[in-house]
């Protein structure tokens, strides 16, 4: 009999604790912190051309891709309506004003950023790999944060230009000569 | 049929409150913040600020795994107040543990052999085998080598797993990783508890460019118990029945592990000592001296490449020593001063492995050898002053080779194939084949379908301890056990932060070693001899939720059986039911709470060990003030009696184990110098998956999934 005096305790107990449970606004998801700053780039970056629409591919592995849509598809920036586009062709490439990398494998990143180069097209990526193969904006998750790393040259070769606010909060990254392991 | 009738009737309340508590947590998740979450309008100051928690990160990394595999994290560790490796173990599903007041076991889907020393588990720290080479124990409890502060995650592969690891990795493969140095800082922590327990560390990390490392060095002392009741010896001659203040535990841990570029060099060293209360092997009852010390260590050097774009190297050199001395205090017929008998077990070992991976395509190949030689692995027993009664000298070698294959096959399955074969001086040849189906059907479900053959090579204590009092030596050369086992596992994420595992299983093992009456002597002998089979059904429910909530529930139905004698399995639990939860009480503070049940056993002495219900409460917080932390713990915080069974050489069925029990622990963390901000600093953790030691998820040698 104890023991179901136990049992039902535990039970009581896990329901208080889950009604009593605060929730914390502190910590946020980490895919909805990177779409938010994906967004705040088409606030400070600054394109060559500029058009109305504002178009963000994704390409890679992940449910980020479906994220990004659901969150930005239809919101405006500074005027500009942004659609996004997942996994765009070479023909819906080049209107893209971001691309979105989200894939694991270096080669796979190699050839997106090779697609990507010669269009004015902000690079995006999740890895530090992804900087070293020359991507311009890479959001890592470095413990309990999202840190935003920018590779100016990159970007200044791309055309595009970068507020000052957004490289103040930013770690500048330099392409090291020899990087091979 | 006994099982049937115990499940039919047994506490239909207990149980269905497991299940309300299950199903309420997955209900009540639902209504949590998403990944969707629109948080446009903030700043980007405030986003580059924003603590970040990615559920799918730590829930997704074993799918592909072509095993069952389950991760512990350095948080768990702190949330729940773990204070021993054993502790963290018994919390998963299929685990359970023991302890006989010298020695913590483990037992796996009902099997725990009694009088074995783990020897049926592979324990690596780093991927450094870490089994000893006397007994083949794998040491979980406080005679683990290393600091559970120390441990960045622990990975755990259910599973024969002999295919890529050799002997020992009969029921599954423990992983300790640990923590690599973010930056550069000293800490400290220490914690006092109940028995008078006290633990104190210091450590240090740095890293500078491509070097880094992490050094910490320990000590722990607890009075134990100061007075233990063993109804066995309930007589006025042996004090009643009570053992008073004889439950001392103490070790010393050393560990440092530098790495400069793909160079790492990590080291071990721990010393362990307990008095025993429970007057084993026939000792005196409640006499001071009885002890038992393990020491155990470690030189390891490994080295990783990567040859060509989709090549990889592995290589590793490593130096293992280890030393068990007991002293065990008999009665003296003949005088007064009580008779001192020591045994000791002492091994050092050396070894190298190399391992490459290659990737072709779609698919991979992972091939490696390995060599291990004994300078010496020597048992010697004698009473002190006397002439030794065991003194055995030898010096084995083993080697082996083996492969694996990573097939993507069309229809969205991936096949792994595999097999390994090592060969032992003592012992001649051992194959272990595993065959892995994988089907993902969708990126939110997994099939898993694992067929394996492990073995376990009799150890040199089985082969060798020959006293001629108790045991003689085998009639025939040991042959290694076997085991074959077939799995089936689903996994399914209902939602990125939710997935629920449902797994069968069943497990076949045969000649298993036995130490047994001989017929010819009068004297009892070690010889192949036990046939066991096991089978069952496991279901957990897994979530980590953005808020820090994050729970885990289980439930494992197994059902171990000696096939010869036809009866359940001594120390084996029919139900095993875990929750563990851990609720954010503010931005800082965590609860963690703990509960655990297990079914009645039967023990070593075939009598009944009953049921028992653990509650463990922990509180602890994120750093505070600039590098503080601090937890508070309640072990069984019911005040439930309850016992774990003893093995062989115990008069007693059971071992009372302890009542409600406190810890309060308090660390702090400074970090000095100045944080590395470009890339080439940052360029020596790139290649961190091999830095912590073979990624078992993914399979041997090979980095994880990036």
């Amino acid at each position: 009999m104890r023991r179901n005096v136990i049992a039902a305790v535990a039970c009581v107990l896990a329901i208080v604790s889950l009604i009593a449970m605060p929730s914390s606004a502190q910590v946020r998801d980490e895919s909805a912190v990177k779409v938010a700053l994906v967004y705040n780039l088409t606030k400070y970056v600054e394109w060559p051309q500029s058009n109305n629409a504002l178009v963000i591919g994704f390409v890679g592995e992940g449910s980020m891709g479906e994220v990004l849509q659901k969150v930005l598809e239809g919101k405006s920036s500074e005027s500009r309506v942004i659609h996004v586009v997942l996994f765009p062709n070479d023909e819906e490439l080049k209107k893209c004003n971001i691309l979105y990398i989200a894939e694991a494998s270096p080669k796979k990143v190699r050839a997106a950023l090779d697609k990507a180069r010669s269009n004015n097209i902000l690079t995006v990526g999740e890895k530090e790999a992804f900087m070293h193969q020359g991507g311009m904006v890479g959001l890592l998750t470095t413990g309990e944060q999202v840190q935003i790393q920018i590779n100016l040259e990159a970007a200044r070769e791309a055309k595009l230009k970068i507020s000052s606010r957004l490289l103040d909060l930013a770690v500048l990254v330099k392409l090291a000569p020899v990087l091979q392991n | 049929m006994k099982m049937d009738m115990r499940f039919a009737h047994g506490n239909f309340w207990r149980r269905a409150s497991h299940l309300a508590i299950v199903i309420l947590l997955s209900f009540w998740l639902q209504a949590q913040t998403s990944p969707d979450q629109d948080l446009t309008s903030l700043s980007v100051e405030e986003l580059a600020r924003s603590k970040v928690f990615s559920a799918s990160r730590h829930l997704e990394d074993s799918r592909e795994a072509p095993s069952a595999v389950s991760i512990i994290t350095s948080e768990d560790i702190a949330r729940y107040g773990w204070r021993t490796l054993s502790e963290a173990l018994r919390s998963l599903r299929g685990f359970y543990t023991s302890y006989d007041r010298n020695y913590s076991y483990l037992g796996v889907r009902g099997f725990l052999r009694a009088g074995d020393y783990n020897s049926r588990i592979l324990l690596l720290v780093n991927g450094h085998r870490l089994n000893d080479n006397v007994y083949d124990s794998a040491q979980i409890g406080t005679e683990f080598p290393i600091d559970m502060d120390l441990v960045d995650r622990i990975e755990i592969v259910r599973g024969p797993s002999s295919s890529l690891f050799g002997s020992n990795a009969v029921f599954g493969v423990i992983n300790v990783i640990t923590r690599r140095p973010k930056d550069s800082a000293i800490e400290t922590s220490a914690d006092t508890s109940s028995y008078m327990g006290r633990t104190g560390r210091v450590g240090a990390s740095f890293q500078k460019n491509r070097l880094s490392g992490i050094v910490s060095g320990s000590m722990y002392r607890s009075n134990g118990a100061s007075t233990l009741f063993f109804p066995e010896f309930n007589a006025p001659e042996t004090n009643r029945g009570v053992a008073k203040n004889i439950d001392g535990d103490r070790y010393d841990h050393a560990f440092g592990d530098l790495q400069y570029g793909n160079l790492r060099v990590q080291g071990a060293f721990s010393t362990r000592n307990k008095l025993l209360p429970t007057a084993s092997f026939d000792t005196i009852f409640n006499q001071p001296g009885t002890r038992t010390t393990d020491s155990r260590g470690y030189l390891d050097v490994s080295y990783h490449r990567t040859l060509k774009a989709n090549t990889d190297l592995d290589v590793r050199a490593y130096y293992d020593a280890y030393r068990y001395h007991g002293t065990y205090v008999y009665p003296n017929i003949a005088g007064s001063q009580p008779i001192l008998n020591l045994d000791d077990g002492i091994a050092d070992w050396s070894g190298v492995e190399t391992t490459l991976s290659r990737k072709i395509g779609r698919h991979r190949i992972t091939a490696g050898a390995d060599y291990e030689y004994n300078f010496r692995v020597d048992q010697k027993n004698y009473d002190l002053g006397g002439l030794p009664v065991v003194s055995d000298h030898r010096a084995p070698w083993r080697a082996a080779t083996f492969a694996e294959g990573e097939l993507k096959l069309p229809a969205k399955l991936t096949l792994h194939a595999g097999g390994r074969m090592d060969w032992f001086s003592a012992y001649g040849v051992s194959l272990s084949p595993r065959i892995a189906l994988v089907y993902e059907p969708s990126s939110k479900t997994t099939v898993k379908y694992i067929f394996g053959r492990a073995f376990r090579a009799p150890n040199a204590y089985e082969s060798y301890y020959v006293d001629n009092v108790v045991i003689v030596a085998p009639a025939a050369q040991l042959k290694p056990e076997g085991i074959s086992s077939h799995e089936l596992v689903l996994e399914h994420s209902f939602k990125p932060w939710l997935r629920v595992t449902t797994e069968g299983f069943y497990n076949n093992l045969t000649n298993l070693i036995d130490q047994q009456p001989d017929p010819a002597s009068g004297l009892t002998h070690f010889v192949n001899s036990g046939r066991d089979h096991g089978r069952g059904v496991e279901a957990e429910v897994e979530a980590k939720k953005a808020s820090g909530f994050a729970a885990r529930a289980s439930y494992t139905l197994a059902h171990a059986e000696d096939v010869i004698a036809m009866q359940r399995l001594q120390n084996s639990p029919l139900h095993t039911t875990k929750l563990n939860m851990t609720i954010p009480v503010s931005h800082n503070a965590f609860g963690g709470v703990e509960f655990l049940y297990s079914s009645a056993q039967t023990s070593y002495l075939q009598t009944r060990v009953p049921p028992w219900f653990l509650t463990n409460v922990t509180l602890s917080t994120k750093p505070l003030w600039g590098g503080w932390e601090f937890s508070g713990s309640c072990y069984n915080a019911l005040d439930r009696r309850w016992y774990s069974p003893a093995g062989p050489g115990f008069r007693q069925a059971s071992i009372q184990q302890d009542g409600r029990a406190f810890r309060f622990k308090a660390s702090y963390r400074l970090p000095f110098g100045r944080k590395q901000k470009n890339l080439l600093a940052d360029n020596t953790i790139r290649t961190g998956g091999n830095a912590q030691g073979p990624p078992l998820t993914a399979g041997r040698g090979r980095e994880p999934r990036p």
